[in-house]
């Protein structure tokens, strides 16, 4: 796996920052470690991503970030698409992203398997039911 | 030279729900049965759905495309003329190990599209002699639903009760019943209770990268421990290479294959049965040449490897103003409607689909619609990102339901599976290519059903939508390469998914099947293959053996 330089995390750190601000009560993207240890954690998890990912912070150097990022996705797609992913996938793990938007990972939320569940309370499924059958038959074939 | 193991009666070549079907019924009628699995055994604790990295992991490692995991035990398959992206699993337990666990059982108009709707051709059987076997294997798979839906005709229920459908099902029930559309709660292979040997699904809703659970069903949880119990003998990391076809005799004997550690060997078997599917079943017949049979085994019609069907697919996103919690699962359907299933001419075209409603997914499955993406309308990045990023998480994640329209192709024979010139997978054998185009029933039939999902989704209340009409990689279900009929001219199996050419040798898996209605085939693929076997069993000693 690549070591990165303090230099290249720095680059990579204003790219990933401008993809990903801080807005409302959310981080931005260097403030969760994106480009320090979730950098590595991406990368470990996902070595396929890291040849493009390179690709992408050598070619923005972060003077025109906005011109370089246009620049690399319309001519570099592969390295565009690595560049975000590391950046949402490195971002969207941490603790502190996923508190600001809301989300608790996919947990197993409790429930009871015998609740009469509201549409059958509300009378919704009772409508369906009402309808009548929808399918074609075909026993007349046989 | 290649080793010869011991004869078996029965050598099964896949160990998706199509061979776990067969091995359970044929190890338990007392016959001995061998199946060779290219993949290995997955371990629950390896899935990637209850760790945090389950979504960048679902990029690669546990994509469903095995172009895209270009892992060892996969083979590669040329996709570069095809439509869509074929996806699957290479392990014990097969596709099923990913898969989302719809159970959706056919309805009876499929069987006979010809007679009904003047298309394609009947099936050599009907739903009501389905049936039975059906709700076998509802049973096997510890399926949990509610009873009574309209759709289908009257049947028994199911072994375990509804898992809740959560607030983004409640939505997309609501958009429904406004408009008094057909719904109904999913019908799913996972049990709400623990059951079988089976957990109860957790709804972590990340079904189709493995369940950490092992509450979905899947064949290598439980069906092949049980038939290992009546001396099932499964060989794992074993590819087949071809099947070994005896001219003097006229009767296949068994097939050669390579061991995980590279060595040629031999399994024999009175009687071999192809559950692959339908990409791996036509290449290894496609590789398999004999004098009798130059242009593949049991290809006398030339329809090995022809009619391939993968199922049109759309997605229809609503985003709501509420928090839906839509990352909870099951992924698994939440409900799902069979409105406009059948034909109506008066819409421009013939058959239907079936509609799953799912919840929207993790915070990555939001960004899918930017990325790169972005520049396929001439945007800047900016559109997409910054602030604006921001403000798509914050309306879309947690926010999204969804309908995944599964519509109905029918057989053409210029879809197909070859074999490809020069591809080859880690073993040095042939790969195959496939050729699919989407017809244009195909294209009306989505574009229809997309702009009722979306009528849906305004009655439920969202606030925006987004409209996918055809996506590349949507191959789940594949179909239709080696069909059933009655006429050896115009079919490559007879009735039983018996070989019209050779009598020892069959075919259980959705190659079999000569149309492949709108719906997700599982259910139809393990109740055809009980029917199957079944038969086998009953027949066992008329069936002419090696
Ligand atoms: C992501 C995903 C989600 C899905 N969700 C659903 C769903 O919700 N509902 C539904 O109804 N269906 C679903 N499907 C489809 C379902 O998984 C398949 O219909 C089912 O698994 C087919 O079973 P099978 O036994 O015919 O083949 P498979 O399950 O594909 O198994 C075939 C096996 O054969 C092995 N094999 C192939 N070639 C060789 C060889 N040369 N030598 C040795 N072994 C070989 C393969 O490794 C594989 O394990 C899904 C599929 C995918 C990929
Ligand atoms: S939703 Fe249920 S069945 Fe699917 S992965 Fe989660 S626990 Fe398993």
């Amino acid at each position: 796996m690549a070591n990165f330089s303090d230099a290249e995390r720095e680059i990579y750190g204003k790219l990933a920052d401008y993809l990903i601000p801080s807005w409302k009560d959310r981080p931005a993207a260097t403030s969760v470690g994106v480009h320090r240890h979730m950098l590595d954690e991406v990368l470990r998890i996902r070595p396929d991503l890291e040849a493009a990912f390179q690709r992408a912070i050598a070619r923005c150097p972060g003077q025109d970030i906005s011109k370089e990022l246009n620049a690399l996705a319309r001519e570099d797609n592969a390295a565009w698409t690595a560049l975000t992913t590391v950046t949402t996938g490195g971002y969207m793990m941490t603790d502190e992203a996923r508190a600001a938007v809301g989300y608790p990972g996919q947990v197993a939320p409790p429930y009871d398997p015998n609740e009469t569940p509201e549409y059958v309370t509300n009378g919704m499924l009772d409508r369906v039911k009402a309808r009548g059958p929808i399918f074609r038959d075909t026993r007349h074939l046989s | 030279m290649a080793r010869a193991d011991q004869e078996a009666d029965v050598l099964i070549i896949g160990s998706g729900p199509s061979g776990a079907v067969t091995a359970k019924l044929l190890t338990e009628a007392g016959m001995s049965v061998v199946t060779l699995e290219q993949g290995t055994w997955f371990d629950p604790g390896d899935y990637p759905g209850d760790k945090k990295e389950f979504e960048l992991a679902a990029g690669k490692q546990w994509h469903p495309a095995p172009n895209v995991r270009d892992r060892e035990r996969d083979y590669p398959i040329n996709t570069s003329e095809s439509d869509v992206e074929p996806l699957m699993q290479s392990a014990v337990g097969g596709s099923a190990t990913i898969w989302a666990g719809h159970w959706v059982p056919f309805l009876p108009s499929d069987f006979k599209v010809r007679s009904l709707d003047g298309v394609a051709v009947d099936w050599p059987f009907d739903y009501y002699e389905v049936l039975p076997h059906l709700e076998a294997v509802e049973k096997l798979v510890s399926s949990s639903g509610t009873r009574g839906n309209p759709g289908y005709p009257e049947q028994a229920g199911y072994p375990t009760p509804q898992i809740p459908i959560g607030k983004a099902g409640m939505k997309l029930a609501e958009g429904m019943d406004k408009l008094g559309w057909h719904w109904w709660p999913g019908l799913n292979a996972m049990p709400s209770i623990p059951w079988q040997g089976q957990n109860p699904c957790a709804r972590r809703g990340t079904c189709m990268f493995g369940c950490p659970e092992a509450a979905k069903w899947s064949p290598d949880l439980v069906l092949f421990k049980e038939a290992k119990k009546y001396g099932h003998r499964m060989i794992a990391g074993a590819r087949v290479s071809e099947i070994i076809y005896d001219d003097n005799l006229s009767r296949v004997t068994g097939a050669v294959y390579i061991d995980q550690n590279g060595r040629e060997r031999k399994q024999m078997a009175k009687i071999v049965i192809l559950c692959a599917n339908a990409i791996g079943t036509p290449r290894i017949l496609l590789n398999s040449k004999s004098k009798r049979f130059p242009d593949g085994l049991a290809n006398s019609s030339g329809l090995v490897g022809r009619n391939l069907m993968m199922h049109p697919f759309g997605l229809v996103m609503g985003h709501f103003e509420e928090n839906l919690e839509s990352w909870y699962g099951p992924s698994g359907q939440l409900i799902n409607t069979l409105q406009f299933y059948e034909t109506d001419e008066s819409r421009g075209f013939v058959r239907g689909a079936k509609w799953g409603g799912m919840s929207g997914g993790g915070p990555l499955s939001s960004k899918g619609f930017v990325g790169s993406e972005v520049f396929s309308d001439n945007g800047r990045i900016e559109d997409h990102w910054g602030e604006n990023w921001h403000k798509m998480i914050e309306s879309k994640f947690g926010r999204t339901a969804l309908w995944a329209i599964v519509g109905e192709d029918l057989p053409e024979e210029s879809n197909r599976v070859e074999i490809d010139a020069d591809l080859v997978d880690s073993d040095g054998i042939p790969a195959p290519k496939i050729i699919y185009k989407t017809s244009e029933n195909s294209r009306r039939l989505l574009d229809f059903h997309a702009e009722r999902a979306k009528e849906s989704m305004e009655a439920a209340g969202a606030k925006s939508t987004s409209v996918a009409p055809q996506m590349r990689e949507s191959g789940w279900h594949l179909l239709g390469t080696t069909r059933m009929g009655n006429d050896p001219k115009e079919s490559v199996l007879n009735q039983y998914g018996q070989s019209h050419d050779i009598p020892n040798l069959f075919i259980f898996d959705l190659s079999a099947f000569p149309t492949g209605a709108g719906a997700n085939p599982t259910a139809t693929l393990m109740a055809v293959a009980h029917r199957q076997a079944t038969h086998l069993v009953n027949e066992a000693r008329n069936v002419e053996v090696a």
